[in-house]
């Protein structure tokens, strides 16, 4: 990997929190309502290190943080909390001639090259812009070679162009030389390939693995395609609602994921969605809100793998009903719609009602005793005693998943370095993670 | 550090020629406008309402230009002395005598004359006021679109107080205050029509501030001048062109309602005080309707031309709505 053992860039306790609903008249309703103000948790607690002439890969769904991480660690966003260093150095406040200094080393490639180039600017002021800004002198013969280097030849015919002149693949290539131009240290790529014909894709990748090589630059991918990020970088770190839940060598992470996110996203076949050009991800349940993050580990709502309490023997298809049955309740049960759908008038067919409540939640083979438990909350449910049904639901099904925050640490029983962040796994010394009582309801006292 | 040899040979050996650069950056923005002008110019001559509004303002302004050559009499010159106030002179093709074309009012000036020198005053309020009116609101319309937060609250609660005022009571208050002047009559429209185009333009800046090339700019070090002068602005100068093109229409048309309510400026003739006094004269009473109908057929036609020009202007920069007809 590298020579260097002194990381180039050093990420520690990273949060970006958009405010929702900013704004005078907000800002005067909040504090004459004295309501708390609402944050998307976009990037929540994300720590990594890059090594000189490395290239990371950081991958997730979209809306798990991945772009705001790309853009806060391009300056783009200042972070609301949290330290970037790079080469050792503290660049979270730069302001002014230090921060120009830093945005001659790090570059951003975006995605979609349609949008990345001014419409009103030739190619030789796009990429000579840079250039005019840290008072680099040879512009012109610099510009070319740029060109060249992005195999665009010959540069001559380019410099005039404006981009509605150009394809889609030439517009990328020319968005990777103004990248280069400046000869920077570490450059962040965001989707560079998802909005080309995938006729154009090999050619721009092969381009940006000869850039990382030749130039030994560090490169931070930001994708959603695992099977890219597989080809082009060294390590691999997988995110979800604003946390890096495992990050590992390419190796560990594709051949053998430890975290069950990163398993349902190797096993997932990418379903390719026409109408926005993203892909999805085949998982149970929905992706949670960033407003309200749930407490515990964030996963836990989709988690195949959600660890029962140890006192209690079920298996895990019936332990996820239950849970799914309580999450509902927690969330104020919507009775109403069950009732619509059985059909009758009002609530004239309780039967009918359990028996659809049955069918969604009471799953694989429960215990007597579990079973019993459920049926019971479902009847409660039916005669509309929530506040009851959640109560019996809670004393008995629950998790360390929904108490403690899982650390992305080095486990005991996972090789090598890399970090996951999972109850499933030893922790090292200690559980490290917070105990927090769930929201809206109270911790059971055991466990 | 025998990793960073790659890029060092690839920027080596580099021979400047940087001088060029400014003369070719001129050259290539003129070619991007005239190359977009021309462009928009073949789209606009399709629709043929656009080219009557262009083909009457251009007549207007000729008009106006060479106003003294075309005009038989200077506008405020008595045609007859002998204090007859109360009588005037017909058109010379109905059964007037002394030749003149619309007849005379009943002060005795040439009312043709009068309607060609009257051109002057109405161009000369609505394209300033469209300059200005552009200007400032484009100008506000970066700052606050640009850096958003409190400047951006600040300028847009102004921009909300100026929508609360209607257009004309608030241009007659004005001009009464400040004094029947010329000058007044523009800064009032200014005043109070700038804000259309802050508006528009703003919502424009805050897509346009999020765009990849702007950030792709931010992310080489482009101070926020640059941004802002060479990102942001030349994508917005359509909108502006546009609103120019509306606010020369409100703008000939409030100076015509100020100057008929008798706050126009009374050294000038024009199209608005032309119909104040014939009105003041009771032209109607006496059917005396090529005193009154000409003026506003002139201020009908700018006024529209000015809407038609704008609206097909705003097809061209909202390709949305092209295509409906
Ligand atoms: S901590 Fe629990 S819920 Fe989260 S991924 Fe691990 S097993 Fe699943």
């Amino acid at each position: 990997m590298s020579v260097d053992p002194d990381p180039i860039l050093e990420v520690e306790g990273l949060n970006k929190h958009f405010e929702v609903n900013s704004g005078i008249v907000n800002d005067l309703r909040t504090r004459f309502t004295g309501a708390e103000k609402d944050y998307v948790h976009a990037v929540d607690g994300v720590d990594f290190e890059l090594y000189p002439g490395e290239a990371m890969g950081i991958a997730g769904e979209s809306g798990c943080g991945k772009t705001t991480t790309a853009m806060t660690l391009a300056k783009l966003h200042q972070p609301t909390s949290g330290t970037i260093r790079f080469r050792g150095e503290d660049i979270t406040d730069l302001e002014g001639a230090e921060l120009t200094k830093f945005r001659q080393n790090v570059q951003m490639i975006f995605q979609d090259p349609f949008e990345s180039l001014n419409p009103r600017m030739t190619v030789y002021d796009t990429l000579a812009e840079p250039l005019q800004i840290h008072d680099v002198p040879n512009k012109r013969a610099r510009v070319a070679r740029a060109l060249e280097f992005a195999e665009l030849q010959p540069a001559e015919q380019y410099l005039d162009s404006y981009p509605n002149e150009l394809s889609g693949g030439e517009r990328q290539r020319i968005a990777i030389a103004r990248a280069i131009v400046l000869d920077p240290d570490f450059i962040i790529a965001d989707e560079p390939v998802s909005m080309l014909d995938v006729s154009l894709r090999a050619g721009v990748l092969s381009l940006l693995e000869r850039m990382t090589k030749e130039f030994g630059l560090s490169i931070v991918y930001i994708s959603h395609d695992l099977s890219l990020l597989r080809h082009m970088c060294d390590r691999i770190a997988i995110m979800y609602m604003g946390r890096i839940v495992e990050i590992g060598t390419t190796e560990q992470i594709i051949d053998d994921p430890k975290h069950p996110y990163t398993q349902a996203l190797i096993n997932a076949v990418p379903v390719p969605d026409p109408t926005t050009g993203r892909e999805r991800v085949e998982l149970e349940g929905e992706v949670g809100d960033a407003v309200h993050v749930p407490s515990g580990c964030r996963f836990r709502n989709r988690c195949p793998e959600i660890i029962p309490p140890e006192e209690l023997s079920i298996d895990q298809r019936t332990f996820r009903g239950a849970m799914s049955l309580r999450a509902r309740v927690d969330r104020g049960f919507d009775a109403e719609s069950y009732w619509e759908r059985t059909g009758g008038d009002g609530r004239s067919e309780p039967e009918e009602f359990t028996e659809i409540l049955r069918e969604e939640f009471v799953l694989g083979e429960p215990s007597r005793e579990n079973r019993e438990v459920l049926e019971e909350a479902i009847d409660l449910l039916a005669e509309g005693q929530t506040e009851r049904a959640g109560d019996l639901l809670r004393e008995r099904f629950h998790s360390v998943c929904e108490r403690v925050d899982p650390v992305a640490e080095e486990r005991l029983d996972v090789a090598d370095d890399r970090r996951v962040a999972c109850h499933l796994y030893e922790p090292n010394e200690g559980e490290r993670g917070v105990d927090e009582p769930t929201a809206g309801e109270s911790a059971p006292a055991d466990d | 550090m025998s990793q960073r040899e790659g890029t060092r040979e690839l920027f080596e050996n580099l021979e400047g020629y940087d001088e060029l650069d400014d003369v070719d950056s001129r050259r290539r923005a003129i070619r991007l406008w005239s190359e977009t002008f021309s462009e928009q110019w073949e789209i606009l001559k399709e629709d043929r309402l656009v080219v009557f509004g262009a083909v009457t303002i251009t007549l207007f302004s000729l008009i106006a230009i060479f106003a003294p050559f075309l005009a038989p009499h200077p506008p405020t010159e008595r045609m007859w002395d002998g204090g007859m106030i109360m009588q005037w002179e017909n058109p010379l093709w109905y059964g007037g005598e002394g030749g003149y074309l619309l007849g005379t009012t009943a002060e005795g000036y040439d009312i043709f004359s009068q309607l060609i020198f009257g051109s002057r005053p109405a161009l000369i309020v609505g394209l300033s006021a469209a300059v200005l009116c552009a200007g400032i609101g484009t100008i506000v319309a970066l700052v606050a679109g640009y850096y958003g937060g409190r400047v951006d609250d600040i300028l847009m609660r102004i921009v909300d107080v100026a929508y609360g005022l209607p257009l004309l009571p608030s241009v007659i208050l004005l001009v009464a205050m400040l004094g029947p002047s010329f000058l007044n009559v523009i800064l009032a429209v200014v005043l109070l029509q700038w804000r259309a185009s802050a508006r528009v333009i703003r919502s424009q800046v805050l897509s346009i501030r999020e765009r990849p090339y702007v950030q792709a700019a931010k992310v080489t070090g482009a101070s926020d001048w640059r941004i802002i002068s060479r990102h942001i602005a030349p994508n917005i100068l359509p909108l502006t062109f546009l609103y120019g093109a509306f606010a020369i229409a409100t703008g000939i048309l409030t100076e015509a309602g100020v100057s008929f309510i008798g706050l126009g400026d009374p050294s000038q003739v024009s199209w608005g005080t032309m119909l104040q006094t014939a009105h003041t004269y009771n032209a109607m009473y006496h059917q005396t309707w090529w005193w009154f109908i000409p003026p506003g057929i002139c201020i009908a036609l700018v006024v529209i031309s000015g809407f038609l020009i704008g609206r097909g202007y705003e097809e061209v920069t909202n390709p949305a709505l092209r295509g409906n007809n």
